[in-house]
């Protein structure tokens, strides 16, 4: 599974500055939720497919984890053609299919495929660190919020994704070899697991804590520097122009 | 350079009790001189890693003080912080950064240098240590030895005074111990003074001048390796079966 993961290569937006390559996303986001007509999907498909390969995404690889969001698309397509919600204050009703519910399923599918797709871009090419620094940046000229401490605090998540998924995998192989897996209740297998996860959780909390702590963390570091080079800005460009046509 | 006079670091009756009324360390006096390579051995839940984590102000005494060149160090616990380097026993959750070098990075940016002299001390670093070639990668996959190597380059890139290493043959294979061994060594021989965390002194005891016990949180032995070795296997700690008079033979490097 390699879906919203962060692969390193040396591209071009890969080293785009992330603040713009943010901007992207979000035009890119808000491009689909305009789109109405077919082109104007299309327009955005080849633009993300595009940027997938000058990313040097593992496309194929992608597209095989992509089938777990299948089901979801299915899902979508179905409750918009079939269940149409009038009013809030009348229940959902079941309608027969008719073209335009139909249609209206296949945009919202349509929609939902091309915002994945700009995630999938979006944290390929975009490391969590980076990801945090551009957090930070549109943070600091907000008032009254603790952005230091904001910014900790996605520092610790950062790292702490890998070494809980590390030790799930641990536990959980560790109880597959005591047979947990005889256990029926999935319910009881689950608290099986999460117990001595959370535990270690915790320990390791307090190591990860110390270890920060005994190289001199503080919430006043070296602020993070964004290069921003002539290809960035054309890369935002072309995402306006495209959120532009699909204004039409 | 300070006063001879002055020991670089020092503890005075150190006594760490835990809000479970657990005794973790008993008045512990030591004085580290620069330049210093010392072994602390004992046995497991003897009190090591309490000790140590109180020489760089991550615990801090129920009772006595660390100096540092004759100052409390709470006077400036980042400064100490810098020049008293801690490896810990655990390379897993020492890993900060995404990449390698960014990993490395994580101290000297915390010290607020420029990020152009943060580049240049993370590639020294790196160096020193040989992973200059996997600067990209994400650090979770290396082995422990290459692990426990960056944890190395990431106390290096502070410019310590003082390395402290927590056990840190745990878990490697014998080409991980030999290679940290050298490292070790290495380093003892650039400047660094070196505390060194390990019962197994058949390891490195011969590259130590100074070879303290800890039992029951109490410091039990104190001297040269070879006035002292005799007394170890009463505390827990392995007597090396080689010829005990012989010290200096005491290592696994060669
Ligand atoms: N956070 C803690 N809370 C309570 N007791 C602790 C804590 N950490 C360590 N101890 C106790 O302190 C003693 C010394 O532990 P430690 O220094 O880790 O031993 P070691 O010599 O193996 O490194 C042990 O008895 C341990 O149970
Ligand atoms: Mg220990």
């Amino acid at each position: 599974m390699i879906l919203f993961h962060y692969i390193h290569k040396n591209s071009l937006l890969h080293r785009m500055d992330g603040r713009l390559k943010l901007l992207c996303l979000l035009l890119v986001s808000l491009s689909a939720s305009f789109a109405s007509v077919w082109w104007q999907y299309l327009l955005l498909m080849s633009l993300l497919i595009v940027s997938m390969v000058i990313a040097r995404l593992p496309i194929t690889d992608l597209i095989n984890d992509l089938r777990y969001f299948a089901v979801v698309l299915v899902f979508v397509l179905l409750v918009n053609t079939f269940i149409a919600c009038v009013d809030p204050t009348t229940s959902l009703t079941l309608k027969p299919v008719s073209m335009p519910s139909f249609h209206r399923g296949w945009h919202f599918a349509g929609r939902l495929v091309l915002v994945i797709l700009a995630c999938i871009v979006m944290t390929g090419t975009t490391s969590l660190t980076t990801m945090k620094n551009t957090f930070e940046w549109y943070l600091q000229p907000i008032p009254y919020i603790p952005k230091a401490r904001i910014a900790t605090m996605m520092s610790l998540s950062i790292v702490f994704v890998p070494l809980t998924l590390d030790c799930y995998t641990e536990t959980s192989n560790a109880q597959k070899s005591r047979c947990v897996e005889l256990q029926k209740n999935p319910v009881k297998r689950a608290i099986l697991l999460t117990l001595p996860l959370v535990y270690r959780a915790l320990q390791q909390t307090d190591e990860i804590v110390y270890a920060m702590q005994s190289r001199c963390y503080s919430e006043s570091r070296t602020q993070a520097e964004f290069q921003t080079g002539k290809t960035d800005w054309l890369v935002l460009v072309t995402c306006v122009m495209s959120f532009l046509a699909c204004l039409l | 350079m300070s006063d001879n006079s002055v020991p670089l670091l020092e503890t005075q009756s150190l006594t760490h009790v835990f809000a479970d009324k657990a005794v973790a360390i008993k008045n512990i006096n030591l004085k580290v001189n620069r330049g210093d390579f010392i072994i602390i051995a004992g046995a497991n839940g003897s009190g090591k890693t309490v000790f140590v984590r109180h020489l760089n102000g991550l615990l801090t005494p129920s009772k006595g003080k660390v100096l540092i060149d004759g100052v409390p160090i709470q006077k400036n616990i980042a400064v100490t912080r810098r020049r008293v380097g801690l490896i810990f026993q655990d390379s897993n959750t020492q890993i900060i950064g995404q990449t390698v070098a960014e990993d490395v990075a994580f101290g000297p940016l915390n010290l607020t240098l420029p990020v152009v002299e943060v580049k240049r001390i993370v590639q020294d670093a790196l160096a020193a240590v040989g992973l200059t070639e996997h600067a990209n990668r994400n650090p979770h996959t290396l082995s422990s030895g290459q692990k426990k190597r960056l944890a190395i380059a990431g106390v290096l890139a502070m410019r310590p005074d003082i390395i402290i290493f927590d056990e840190p043959f745990t878990g490697l294979d014998y080409p991980g111990v030999i290679q940290i061994l050298q490292q070790l060594v290495d380093l003892h021989q650039a400047g660094y003074t070196i505390i060194l965390i390990t019962h197994e002194l058949e390891k490195a005891l011969a590259h130590a001048n100074r070879l303290i016990v800890l039992d029951q949180g109490e410091l039990v032995v104190e001297g040269s390796p070879a006035a002292v070795i005799h007394l170890v296997s009463e505390y827990g700690v392995r007597m090396p079966l080689e010829h005990v008079e012989k010290t200096s033979s005491l290592t696994w490097l060669r």
